[in-house]
């Protein structure tokens, strides 16, 4: 892939860095650090993009990896490069139907922040709507493997649901 | 709240992020990378840097050092020992280079071959320090010797104060070459932790994750 027609790509896509960012770190610093990683290794990458899968799911691949990959070792930041997007990184709209569905929401998102960076991953996949069979392609895993993790991440963010109420 | 209903909120919402444009992100695109494998690859270059060096400068030394056997001996042990680690480190830059296309494979094999690389190279890094490290002190401590023998300029100390058969010294040796041996060994296990330890063990608390459904 050119790399004038990536960087278009990757502008129209740039929302699932996001997402997989909050996804991964807390903190402010980290999702830009680790915003950055992921660009990094995506450019490294388009290269070797044929166009065989969407570029979403390509995107969502590298994007995945790098988290799942990515380490902060010291607390030092990066300092090549600042973009203060993390403080944005919640939900834009307002229009929850209830205080209580806002904050089963929030509550539901701090349980999937506290799962293994796999199962993380999967839940990511799963809420983007991806189905099993893609979601182990992506992995390395079965489709059958993926159901049976799902099953223990219901079990695992309701048991952690329950804590916070 | 089920993960059903929180899916469904989920896709509704919309997160409110800046929209970077191209330039903004090629810029991000070419700034510097922060994994494990960046670290290795930065730290690597360092060392081989900084022994180059070191071999320059002890040699340019050695050349301004007339008649000095002992700085001729140095300049040329160091050119050896970088030669050395440049063949103890050409198998890790050749596996280097090919894990710069694995960004693309599953999530499985991408975490294998991380965990692969890291572990290779800790034992490499480790193993060549625990070798060469030694031999650098046994060198050292056999010229200033020597030197002390010859009675040359740039000896230890003075030839009359060299008595190996006084068990003084010879206790005092045997507990410095202890010593050192004991620091080497820990020193290196600790920098090698400290350096590669955590990422590692989060890359392989990773993969058992996913590997555990499989057994």
């Amino acid at each position: 892939m050119q790399q004038e027609q990536f960087l278009q790509e990757l502008q129209a896509h740039q929302r699932i860095v996001y997402k997989v960012c909050r996804m991964y770190c807390k903190d402010a610093d980290d999702q830009e650090d680790l915003f950055q990683e992921i660009v990094l290794q995506a450019w490294r990458g388009a290269e070797r993009f044929r166009g065989d899968s969407k570029f979403s799911t390509w995107l969502y691949q590298i994007a995945l990896n790098a988290a799942i990959s990515w380490y902060r070792k010291s607390q030092k930041r990066n300092g090549d490069v600042r973009l203060d997007i993390a403080k944005n990184l919640s939900p834009a709209d307002d229009s929850w139907q209830s205080e209580a569905q806002e904050l089963q929401y929030r509550q539901m998102h701090r349980a999937i922040e506290q799962l293994g960076k796999i199962d993380k991953a999967i839940v990511t996949l799963y809420l983007e709507d991806y189905d099993y069979k893609t979601i182990g392609e992506m992995l390395g895993i079965t489709a059958n493997h993926v159901a049976v993790k799902m099953t223990r991440i219901r079990t695992t963010l309701k048991s952690l649901m329950e804590k916070m109420d | 709240m089920e993960l059903e209903d929180f899916k469904a909120l989920y896709q509704k919402k919309q997160l409110d992020v800046p929209q970077l444009n191209a330039q903004e992100l090629e810029r991000i695109a070419r700034s510097r990378g922060t994994t494990a494998i960046e670290k290795v690859v930065r730290n690597m270059r360092l060392e081989l840097l900084l022994g180059a060096l070191i071999t320059l400068a002890v040699g340019i030394g050695a050349f301004f050092v007339e008649g000095s056997i002992i700085y001729h001996l140095c300049a040329a042990l160091m050119i050896v020992a970088v030669i050395i680690q440049l063949l103890i480190y050409r198998p890790v830059f050749a596996r280097i280079r090919s894990l710069q296309h694995a960004e693309v494979s599953t999530t499985k094999a991408w975490l294998e071959s991380l965990v692969s690389f890291m572990e290779k190279f800790v034992r490499i890094y480790t193993r060549a320090m625990f070798i060469t490290t030694p031999i650098a002190a046994v060198i050292g401590g056999g010229i200033g010797f020597y030197s002390g023998i010859q009675d040359q300029p740039d000896a230890i100390m003075p030839k009359e104060q060299i008595d190996f058969h006084n068990p003084t010294d010879q206790i005092m040796l045997l507990v410095i070459g202890t010593l050192l041996l004991v620091f080497v060994y820990f020193g290196i296990k600790w920098s090698v932790k400290w350096m590669y330890g955590k990422p590692l063990a989060q890359m392989r608390a990773a993969l058992k994750e996913l590997e555990e459904d499989n057994d």
